[in-house]
């Protein structure tokens, strides 16, 4: 605390120990003010603005020079939506202290933010012209210009007042009571909200009672069992017994039908929906096979064709089958001579072949005919005694099929051996091959007359007739 | 019970940000302190006037 005069701290002493001046009332008027500044300070911190305001006010009327207090005030009044009450204050406080004073960084942000200025003015500027139209009676249209108001700067308690009041007069209890409230959260002591709730739940209490009537009838009272029960009239007890059981029934049975009519058919529906779809996509899928097998059996049909072209075109250079086996059989022979000229067992098998192979002296060239029949002049001796031996060592052992097979052998290597043909007669004859007997016992007639075997033959032809 | 009309004379027009000027200048900044100098200033002149 300084010194009104001299501007000297003062001490506990009720006059200045500089200037000598009598500052006892001087200080007590400062230290109320202070005081006051306590009591708007703590008021604001619980929310009660209303009564911080006062406070602050009061101590402001005190000591015009609390810079804390008008800083205090000025920040109550933004807060209540009071924007430019609020500016006011701090330049006031900015000019008794220019330096270190947090009101030159409150007066600069609103400053600052150019828009946000507009916004808080344009509200109090529509406050002001509801409250014109008010005064006109145009209740209506003062509310559409206070609902704008509540969302340009909800915190201005005027304007929400204003609004809640003029609900009331129209009796929207439940649009009023909203807006009440919200002001009693901004300031909790803010007397003329509370005021309105009070009414709002006089006038909302007077309502509901006069929509329900009480009744005398309302409670039945009996006794059980050295009780007294009190419980309402429209209350049923629950039934036993048949009644229940009547009802389960029922249940039971309206359960069902509605299972049977109603959730049935559209399962039925659902699953023959299904089933025809599942059909339609089998009958798709075998289809789709007939038409892949029709076309595979025609690949076969044209591939099959093309075979036997090919086979037919260079069967006709090469020969079948048998008759390329005949010409490698005849190559073997040749070979097998060449390399031990008297291994007849070796070249025997492989001159078989070709000897009894008939398209091999139709289909092949001269070349090969000829190598075929050097081959034969060279080893058909040979090869003939060979197979007649075996032959007619069969004959002997009465094994005729294989006496024939031989000694026919031995006769396509040589037929002018009597003897061979004479041995076939007579096994054709014992197999019962009576004409090829014959035949071949007229070859021997005519082509060894005068022999032993002719008159054989001639006797063996004479018992067959 | 409350009186729309009554209730409605409660309510006074806030200032504009162009109002502000008028807001300063009429703040009546007159405080305690300055009853008291002015009480103080009366009486040294009636000491002198009575001098």
């Amino acid at each position: 605390m300084k010194c009104y005069r001299c501007g000297a701290t003062l001490t506990q002493h009720d006059f200045c120990t500089a200037c000598k001046c009598d500052v006892r009332q001087y200080k007590l008027i400062i230290e109320a003010s202070n005081r006051k500044y306590n009591e708007g300070l703590e008021k604001a911190q619980i929310r009660d603005l209303t009564g911080a305001v006062t406070a602050l006010k009061q101590s402001l009327k005190l000591n015009k020079e609390h810079v804390d207090a008008r800083n205090l005030l000025g920040l109550i009044y933004f807060e209540m939506g009071e924007v430019v009450s609020a500016l006011g204050e701090w330049i006031i406080s900015k000019n008794l202290q220019p330096n270190k004073n947090i009101a030159s960084d409150y007066i600069s942000r609103l400053q600052n933010n150019q828009s946000r200025l507009d916004t808080y003015n344009q509200a109090i500027h529509k406050y002001n012209t509801a409250l014109d139209l008010c005064h006109q009676g145009s209740d209506d249209l003062a509310i559409i210009q206070l609902k704008k108001i509540v969302s340009l700067n909800p915190n201005h308690i005027k304007s929400n007042l204003l609004l809640a009041l003029l609900y009331m007069e129209q009796e929207h209890w439940d649009k009023a009571y909203p807006i009440l409230k919200r002001v009693t959260h901004i300031d909790h002591g803010n007397t003329q909200a509370q005021r309105y709730l009070r009414e709002i739940t006089r006038m909302t209490k007077q309502k509901s009672n006069k929509a329900k009537p009480k009744t005398k009838d309302s409670v039945v009272r009996y006794e059980r069992d050295n009780e007294i029960i009190i419980q309402p009239a429209e209350v049923i007890e629950p039934n036993t017994g048949k009644g229940t059981l009547l009802g389960f029934v029922i249940g039971f049975l309206l359960g069902m039908a509605i299972i049977f009519f109603l959730i049935m058919p559209g399962r039925l529906q659902d699953v023959r929906s299904e089933l025809e779809e599942n059909i339609r996509i089998a009958n798709e899928n075998r289809e789709a096979q007939s038409a892949t097998i029709a076309s595979l059996e025609s690949r076969l049909a044209d591939l099959t064709e093309e075979r036997d072209a090919i086979v037919a075109q260079y069967g006709d250079i090469y020969g079948e089958d048998s008759n390329a086996e005949a010409v490698n059989a005849l190559l073997s022979a040749v070979a097998t001579y060449l390399a031990d000229a008297k291994d007849i067992a070796g070249v025997q098998p492989h001159m078989d072949i070709c000897v009894k192979n008939e398209a091999f002296f139709e289909k092949n060239t001269n070349s090969i005919l000829g190598l075929y029949d050097s081959m034969k002049a060279l080893t058909s001796p040979s090869l003939a005694q060979y197979h007649y031996d075996l032959g007619y060592a069969a004959y002997e052992a009465r094994e005729y099929d294989t006496a024939v097979s031989e000694l026919e052998l031995a006769v396509m290597y040589y037929s002018e051996n009597a003897d061979s043909l004479f041995y076939l007669a007579s096994s054709y004859q014992a197999e019962k091959k009576l004409d090829k007997a014959k035949e071949v016992y007229g070859i021997v007639i005519e082509r060894f007359p005068n022999t032993t075997r002719a008159s054989q033959a001639k006797r063996a032809l004479d018992s067959m007739q | 019970m409350i009186q729309f009309e009554e209730e409605l004379k409660k309510f006074y027009k806030s200032p504009e940000v162009g109002d502000i000027e008028d807001v300063i200048y009429n703040q009546d900044m007159t405080d305690a302190t300055d009853l008291l100098f002015k009480i103080m200033q009366q009486d040294n002149n009636g000491t002198t006037n009575r001098r």
